[in-house]
């Protein structure tokens, strides 16, 4: 064998043996290149819906902020439509809205007792809060309660608002509370 | 024959990402729609809620007040149910009584995009202006 054969041999072998080897880098770099970007993929796949929830879960939050304040508005500042609906004997389905106050935030007593002696489902219905729990309460300055109706939040609420508005039954000041919850 | 071989491997491995690619940018459609969707969804719930506050807000004012908001979707209000819907969202209203004409009526009544004016008379009066 010259030199030359002897060169061509070392160097077909030298180069299958250096594809081989690429070869086999190739896969182990692909595999271990695929499995990390699945993993990174996954994982923002999982950011995105925990993202997602939590605003679902802020815009709800928000709404409900929006509803416990409007609603307290309405109590405080308003008589309530009709401005006679604690008359009926069947109320809560004629109240437009409900109002417990006979000019702004002086508390008429007897709205108050009519409120407060409608059902939880009635009060809830004629709120448009049926898609929530809530718990109203009428307190005394050093808030004692006087009135309350519904249900105080349990520890596996998800939700919850709580507003509170200053009023005035005659020379008394009152507290009315609202806590909105799901 | 090596050579061959290597060849398939590459080709399975050229598949393998393909498809983990196609994979990828269907994921990546989905979301893309999912954000236009929430997007708008969340637009028209900000209109709803920028009416149901204009509503509770002159309501409280009384009589002689005015106000005008402008929105961006189509609304319809459900006074009897006490509902704004859109067609992806909805919110609601503390109050039943809200017309289009100011006056005792629970007909549903719809709203175009662009300028809201609510005022109160008898009772609130919601109608494009």
């Amino acid at each position: 064998m010259d030199k030359w054969n002897v060169l061509k041999k070392l160097g077909t072998k030298f180069k299958h043996s250096s594809r081989t080897k690429q070869g086999q880098v190739f896969f182990t770099d692909v595999t271990f290149s695929l499995i990390v970007f699945v993993i990174v993929f996954i994982f923002f796949l999982v950011l995105w819906n925990m993202y997602m929830e939590q605003l679902l879960d802020n815009v709800e939050r928000e709404e409900m902020e929006l509803l416990a304040f409007q609603v307290t508005d309405i109590f405080v500042n308003t008589p309530g439509a009709p401005n006679n609906w604690e008359e009926g004997a069947d109320a809560s389905n004629n109240i437009m809205s409900l109002g417990i106050t006979t000019k702004d935030r002086e508390l008429s007593p007897s709205k108050v007792q009519r409120m407060f002696a409608l059902n939880y489902t009635e009060l809830k219905k004629t709120l448009n809060l049926e898609r929530y729990n809530l718990y109203l309460t009428l307190r005394h300055s050093n808030r004692t309660i006087i009135n309350q109706t519904g249900f105080i939040p349990t520890n596996i609420s998800t939700q919850q608002v709580s507003v509170r508005r200053l009023v005035m039954d005659g020379a008394e000041p009152r507290e009315v509370g609202l806590i909105l919850w799901k | 024959m090596k050579r061959a071989q290597a060849g398939v491997e590459g080709m399975i491995a050229v598949g393998i990402i393909f498809f983990l690619f196609m994979g990828v940018y269907l994921v990546y459609i989905e979301k893309q729609h999912l954000v236009t969707l929430t997007n708008q969804e969340l637009q028209e719930h900000r209109d709803c809620l920028l009416l149901s506050n204009a509503i509770t807000t002159i309501l409280i004012l009384g009589e002689g007040s005015q106000t005008t908001v402008r929105i961006k979707y189509n609304q319809t209000i459900y006074p009897l149910q006490q509902r704004i819907e859109s067609e992806n969202s909805f919110c609601t209203i503390p109050v039943k009584s809200v017309s289009n004409s100011g006056y005792s009526s629970t007909a549903p009544f719809n709203l175009a995009p662009g300028n809201v004016v609510i005022s109160r008379s008898d009772w609130v009066k919601v109608q494009n202006g």
